[in-house]
């Protein structure tokens, strides 16, 4: 990640974590909590069912942590 | 801070960079990738049921008249098409259970360019011929249509009220999730994906 600038070392930590997922986890992820879209808005775009976007996010979740710990906290 | 804000502070890395590689290009990609996605099908303003034959409310309309077929509730229906040349959207109107239903739709869908258009009538309704429908009879039974199939799915919800069913039409599965809500209604989503782990979850109920 030479030409990304991170504000703090934890950001970098989260991006390549996140990078590191598969992608149909990744995908789930980057438009929930980047884009803020919904979970039926994600099922829209995606072609997939909303319990699908609900699997994949909650596993993508699990995921980052597990890697990150607490600089990853539970959603509410 | 949330994760959400902790991811897009993460993220906004992206924005300030120089050359990517091509993974982290094709995140970047992924906020116009949607507009390339989404089609809007149909959009059935509102659905009015009136007595009798509905062909004398048709004739008062004007504008382009064909009828098409497609499959509702189990049958195939004759569907009056009506073309609204001013909006570009249309009313349908068909008999069922011997009333007839008259409703306003239409739709537009997006290309890759995110320029709209215009959805044909036989485009609308082949969104309506796709989709399966949900009704209760007058016996409390709840019943699935789809094409020319009809099942009864009233012993099949779960105690959280959900039903879950895999649909086979012409080699293809459709999957439909229904929830029973008090209110009598039955609202359902329906898909031809899933992954193996959420097939699992469908149970076979085709007569095909």
């Amino acid at each position: 990640m030479e030409s990304l600038t991170f504000e703090t070392p934890e950001d970098e930590h989260l991006f390549e974590t996140v990078m590191s997922l598969p992608e149909k986890y990744r995908i789930v992820i980057h438009l929930f909590y980047y884009e803020d879209y919904a979970v039926s808005e994600i099922a829209d775009i995606l072609k997939l069912s909303q319990s699908n976007v609900k699997v994949r996010l909650s596993r993508g979740r699990e995921m980052l942590r597990k890697i990150l710990k607490e600089e990853w906290d539970d959603d509410k | 801070m949330t994760n959400k804000e902790r991811y897009k502070r993460a993220f906004s890395a992206l924005q300030s960079s120089g050359p990517l590689n091509l993974e982290v290009e094709e995140m970047a990609k992924l906020k116009k990738k949607h507009k390339t996605n989404i089609a809007v099908a149909a959009a059935i303003i509102c659905a009015v049921i009136i007595g009798g034959s509905g062909t004398a409310y048709a004739a008062d309309l004007g504008g382009i008249r064909e009828k098409i077929s497609i499959w509702l509730y189990g049958n195939e229906t004759e569907v009056e098409v009506t073309e609204h040349q001013e909006d570009g959207g249309y009313t349908f109107s068909y008999e069922h259970d011997g009333e007839t239903v008259v409703m306003g739709g239409g739709g537009v869908s997006l290309d890759d360019n995110g320029n709209e258009t215009w959805l044909s009538a036989e485009e609308v309704l082949a969104e309506m011929n796709d989709s399966a429908n949900i009704e209760e009879d007058k016996n409390g039974r709840v019943w699935v249509y789809y094409y020319d199939q009809q099942i009864d799915i009233t012993d099949l919800f779960n105690e959280e009220n959900i039903c879950r069913i895999t649909l086979m039409h012409e080699g293809l599965p459709a999957y439909l999730e229904i929830t029973r809500k008090g209110d009598g209604s039955y609202p359902f989503s329906q898909t031809d994906h899933l992954s193996d782990e959420e097939k699992e979850l469908y149970s076979d109920v085709t007569t095909e």
